[in-house]
C-alpha cells in the first residue's frame, strides 16, 4: 500500500509522533524520520528500528496536516532496506515454527509479517 | 502615414546586461514607419521622459513605442508623457523587454533577438492604434459599508466625519461584530467593550450615518460612482420608532432555551431578544423560528406587556433601494468550528472549547459571569491546555493552508487572563511556532512565559482522551524529544479564522473576486491593499484575510480615505479601453451577456444586438473571446491590433 507523500512539506508540528502508538519503542520517532529523509540522512533511517517497529496503522497519515504521512516515508525506507540482498529477517522456513509455537496465531498475521519483514 | 518613435530603456543593467540595447535602437530605426529611435539608461526618469517629449515635438511623431519594463509598471508614465507632448496618450505602446525578456533569459544574442521581435510587434500595433478618449460619469455622494464590526464602524465614522453620508448594513440585530464578543484585547489587556461601545454609540448618533441592522444586501448593480443597491430589512416584528428598549418583553418571553449566537451557544436567549446588553440599536428582534405566536399562533405575551404597542407580528421583510458612489466590504471572519477534528473531542466533551467560546467564558458579561469553570461539572479546572494552529497551516482537506495570524497573541492573552485571576492554575500552550510580529507583541508573549509562568511546549497535540472527566492530551515535546501526556481540566483550541461562509456569494453580488480561501482579493497585494479589483468596491478588515484589531482599524481608515477620494470627485474618468460591439456583425446570440463577469452587457431589444455599458465594463476581454462572430472588440486591444503584433513577430 502506498500513499502520496511529500516529506518536504513537513512543518515539524510533531502531531505524527504525538499520535503514534508505537512511538515508545522507536529510536527515531516519525517526525524525526521525516526530517532525516529531507536531509538525506539515509543511513540513520535505514539503521533505525523505526522501519520495523512502525505498525503501519496510518494514524500519522490521518492526522498529518501537511500531506506528509510519515508512514509512507517509513514504508519506502523499509522496502529499500529489505530489497537489499540478505536484508530479510524472516524466511519462509520460519513459518512452520511460528505456527507450532502458537497454534492460535492468526494466519493473516503471518502472511502480513512475511510481506513486511521479508 | 504614421511617424513612430522607438525608445529603448537600459533600466540600469536590468535590461542592458542581457539585451544589446544600442543594437536594438539601431535596428528599430529600420522598422516600418519608424522616424526616430534612441536608447537611454532610465527612460522613466524625468530626463528620460523629456527625451521622449522632445522627440515627439521635434520629429512630429504620431505614435511612440517604448521598449522597457512591464506596462503595469510605467505605461501610465509614458502615456502621460505622450499627452504632454501633444499626442493622444493611447498612441503610446510598451514592448516589455524586461519581465518578458531580459529577466528570464541569459543568452544575450537570443535575448536581443527576442527584444527585437517584441519591439517590432509594439511598432506594428502603434500603426493600428487609434486615439481614444475616456468618458466620464457622475458620483452619488453616499457610501455603503457592508458589515457593522469594528472595521465597518471605523470606516463609516471616518467617512461621516469628513462630511459624507454613510449607510451601514449589518446582518445581525446589533452592530459590534466579533470584537463585541471579546473580553480583553492584546497587547494592552484593556477591555474590548470599553473601547468598542463608545464607537458603536458614536456611529448610531452621527448625523451622517444610517444603520440598517438585521438587514442584508440582496442586489447590487451599477458601477463606481453610481451603484444601485437593494437592501433587505428582515422583519424585526418590533417597531424601531416606538420601542424604547425597556426589555420587559424579553423578561416575559416563555421561550428561554434558544442557544445564544452571541454567547457562542454557551448560554441561552429568549425568542424575542437583543444579542447583548449594550446592543446598538437597543431594540429587540423576534426570532421567527422560535416564537410560538409566529410559528403556531397563541402566546403573544410580549405584545401584551409592551406599554407602547411596539410589537408588530404582521411585519414582513422590506426592501430598500438606495444609490451609492462607493461600497466598502467589511464582512469580517468567523472562527472555524472544529467538528472535523474528532481526535480533539470537540463537540463530545463540554470541556473542549474554541478560543472564542473561551473568550465568552472569561467575559464578565458572559454565561458564567467571568468565572472560569468547567461546563461539564461546574468545577474550576486545575490545569488548562491550549492547542494552537487547529485547522490552520494545513494542506489536508480538514484545514486551511494559511496562518490565522491572531491566535498566538490571543492565546498568550488567554493564558495571562487565567494566571491573573487564578494563579494556581497550570497553563500550558502547545505550539508549532510562536508568531508575534507586531508592536509590543513579542514582549507580550514573553511576559506570559517569563512573568506569568505559562508553560510553552513545542509540539501539536496528537489526540485527547476523556478519562472520567480528566482530559489526557498526548503530545510529543519536540525540544525534549520525548512523548508526554498532559492532564487537563479544560482544553482550548485556537481554531482557524475563516471568511464568512457566504462571502463568495457576496463576492458574486458585488462582482468582487475572492481567493481560493474565499477571502476577498485586493487589487494589488502591496500597492492597492484596500481596493478590490472592481473599481469602487473597497475592502476593510478580516474579510480580506485574518487580522487583528489594530490592523483592522488602520485598514478601515485607509479604506475610508480611498472612499473619500471617490466621493469628493464630481465625475469619474473612465477607462476608454473597454469593449464595444459592432452592430453589423452582432446576431444577438447573447453569449457575451452570459460571459461578462461585471453585468456590463445587455441585449438591445429594438435592434437585437448587444450593447456595452462602458462605465461598468472593466475591459477584461471575456466577451471578445466568447463572440463567435467577431463583433465584440476591446478598444486599444482589438483583434486587428493584436494580430498586427503577432504578424510582426512571426514574419521571418
Amino acid at each position: 500500500m502506498s500513499i502520496k507523500t511529500k516529506p518536504i512539506q513537513c512543518m515539524a508540528c510533531g502531531r505524527c509522533s504525538a499520535s503514534c502508538p508505537a512511538r515508545g519503542i522507536m529510536d527515531v520517532p516519525p517526525h524525526k524520520f521525516v526530517k532525516y529523509t529531507n536531509e538525506k540522512r539515509t543511513e540513520e533511517c535505514a539503521s533505525s528500528n523505526t522501519i520495523r517497529n512502525c505498525l503501519s496503522c496510518y494514524t500519522c497519515a490521518a492526522r498529518c496536516p501537511r500531506g506528509v504521512g510519515p508512514v509512507a516515508v517509513i514504508n519506502e525506507a523499509r522496502l529499500a532496506v529489505l530489497r537489499k540482498i540478505g536484508g530479510e529477517i524472516m524466511s519462509q522456513d520460519d513459518v512452520p515454527n511460528l505456527i507450532l509455537n502458537d497454534e492460535n496465531i492468526p494466519q493473516q498475521l503471518i502472511v502480513a509479517a512475511m510481506r513486511k519483514y521479508r | 502615414m504614421e511617424k513612430i518613435g522607438v525608445f529603448v530603456c537600459h533600466c540600469g543593467t536590468n535590461i542592458a546586461a542581457t539585451v544589446d540595447v544600442k543594437g536594438l535602437a539601431d535596428q528599430a530605426g529600420d522598422m516600418p514607419g519608424v522616424a526616430f529611435s534612441c536608447d537611454y539608461p532610465y527612460l522613466c526618469s524625468e530626463a528620460g521622459q523629456k527625451i521622449v517629449r522632445d522627440a515627439i515635438k521635434e520629429h512630429n511623431l504620431t505614435g511612440i513605442a517604448i521598449a522597457a519594463c512591464s506596462p503595469s509598471m510605467h505605461e501610465a508614465t509614458f502615456r502621460a508623457a505622450a499627452a504632454e507632448a501633444g499626442i493622444n496618450p493611447y498612441m503610446a505602446e510598451i514592448a516589455n523587454i524586461r519581465e518578458h525578456c531580459s529577466w528570464v533569459h541569459t543568452n544575450k544574442d537570443e535575448a536581443t533577438s527576442k527584444a527585437e521581435s517584441l519591439t517590432n510587434a509594439a511598432v506594428a500595433k502603434v500603426h493600428k492604434n487609434k486615439p481614444l478618449t475616456p468618458g466620464t460619469s457622475g458620483v452619488t455622494k453616499r457610501a455603503l459599508v457592508i458589515g457593522g464590526g469594528i472595521a465597518g464602524i471605523q470606516t463609516a465614522l471616518d467617512i461621516a466625519e469628513a462630511g459624507y453620508k454613510v449607510d451601514i448594513v449589518e446582518r445581525t440585530p446589533s452592530i459590534g461584530g466579533v470584537m463585541a464578543q471579546l473580553d480583553k484585547t492584546f497587547p494592552t489587556l484593556d477591555c474590548a467593550a470599553c473601547i468598542l461601545t463608545p464607537k458603536m454609540v458614536d456611529a448610531a448618533r452621527h448625523k451622517n450615518i444610517e444603520i440598517f441592522t438585521y438587514s442584508e444586501v440582496d442586489e447590487v448593480s451599477g458601477f463606481i460612482g453610481s451603484f444601485s443597491v437593494k437592501i433587505r430589512k428582515k422583519a424585526r416584528f418590533v417597531d424601531e420608532e416606538t420601542c424604547t428598549g425597556c426589555g420587559v418583553c424579553m423578561e416575559k418571553c416563555p421561550i428561554k432555551k434558544i442557544p445564544s449566537e452571541f454567547d457562542e451557544a454557551l448560554a441561552n436567549r429568549t425568542a424575542i431578544y437583543t444579542p447583548f446588553a449594550q446592543a446598538v440599536p437597543n431594540i429587540p428582534v423576534i426570532d421567527k423560528n422560535a416564537c410560538i405566536k409566529l410559528k403556531a399562533g397563541g402566546c403573544g405575551l410580549c405584545a401584551k406587556v409592551c406599554d407602547l404597542n411596539a410589537i408588530e407580528f404582521e411585519q414582513e421583510d422590506k426592501t430598500v433601494e438606495r444609490d451609492y458612489g462607493v461600497i466598502i466590504v467589511a464582512t469580517g471572519f468567523s472562527p472555524m468550528k472544529p467538528y472535523k477534528y474528532g481526535e480533539y473531542l470537540y463537540g463530545e466533551s463540554k470541556d473542549v472549547l474554541t478560543s472564542l467560546e473561551f473568550e465568552r467564558l472569561m467575559n464578565a458579561a458572559g454565561p458564567t459571569g467571568g468565572v472560569l469553570k468547567r461546563l461539564s461539572d461546574g468545577e474550576k479546572p486545575r490545569s488548562v491546555v491550549f492547542i494552537q494552529c487547529v485547522g490552520s497551516r494545513g494542506l489536508d482537506e480538514r484545514s486551511n493552508p494559511y496562518c490565522s495570524k491572531i491566535c498566538c497573541m490571543y492565546t498568550a492573552k488567554h493564558a495571562m487572563l487565567i494566571k491573573e485571576k487564578y494563579p494556581d492554575t497550570d497553563v500550558t500552550v502547545l505550539y508549532i511556532d510562536v508568531r508575534t510580529a507586531g508592536k509590543n507583541f513579542d514582549e507580550f508573549y514573553r511576559r506570559a512565559a517569563e512573568n506569568y509562568g505559562v508553560k510553552y511546549i513545542k509540539g501539536q497535540a496528537g489526540k485527547i482522551v476523556n478519562a472520567d472527566g480528566v482530559l489526557r492530551v498526548a503530545v510529543y515535546d519536540m525540544l525534549e524529544n520525548e512523548s508526554i501526556t498532559l492532564e487537563a481540566g479544560m482544553v482550548v483550541l485556537a481554531t482557524s479564522a475563516e471568511p464568512k461562509s457566504d462571502a463568495k456569494n457576496l463576492g458574486k453580488v458585488l462582482s468582487a473576486s475572492v481567493d481560493t480561501n474565499k477571502f476577498f482579493t485586493e487589487a494589488h497585494p502591496k500597492l492597492r491593499p484596500v481596493e478590490s479589483p472592481t473599481a469602487g468596491i473597497l475592502l476593510a478588515g478580516a474579510c480580506q484575510g485574518p487580522r487583528d484589531i489594530p490592523e483592522t482599524v488602520a485598514q478601515a481608515g485607509a479604506a475610508a480615505i480611498k472612499a473619500l477620494g471617490i466621493l469628493s470627485k464630481d465625475e469619474i474618468v473612465g477607462n476608454p479601453c473597454v469593449s464595444s460591439s459592432d452592430e453589423t456583425l452582432c446576431n444577438g446570440c447573447g453569449a457575451c451577456v452570459h460571459m461578462c463577469p461585471y453585468q456590463a452587457i445587455s441585449i438591445n431589444d429594438d435592434r437585437n444586438t448587444s450593447a456595452v455599458n462602458e462605465a461598468i465594463c472593466q475591459g477584461c476581454g471575456a466577451c471578445a473571446v466568447a463572440c463567435t462572430n467577431g463583433a465584440m472588440d476591446i478598444r486599444g486591444f482589438s483583434n486587428l491590433q493584436i494580430l498586427a503584433g503577432i504578424e510582426a513577430i512571426c514574419k521571418p
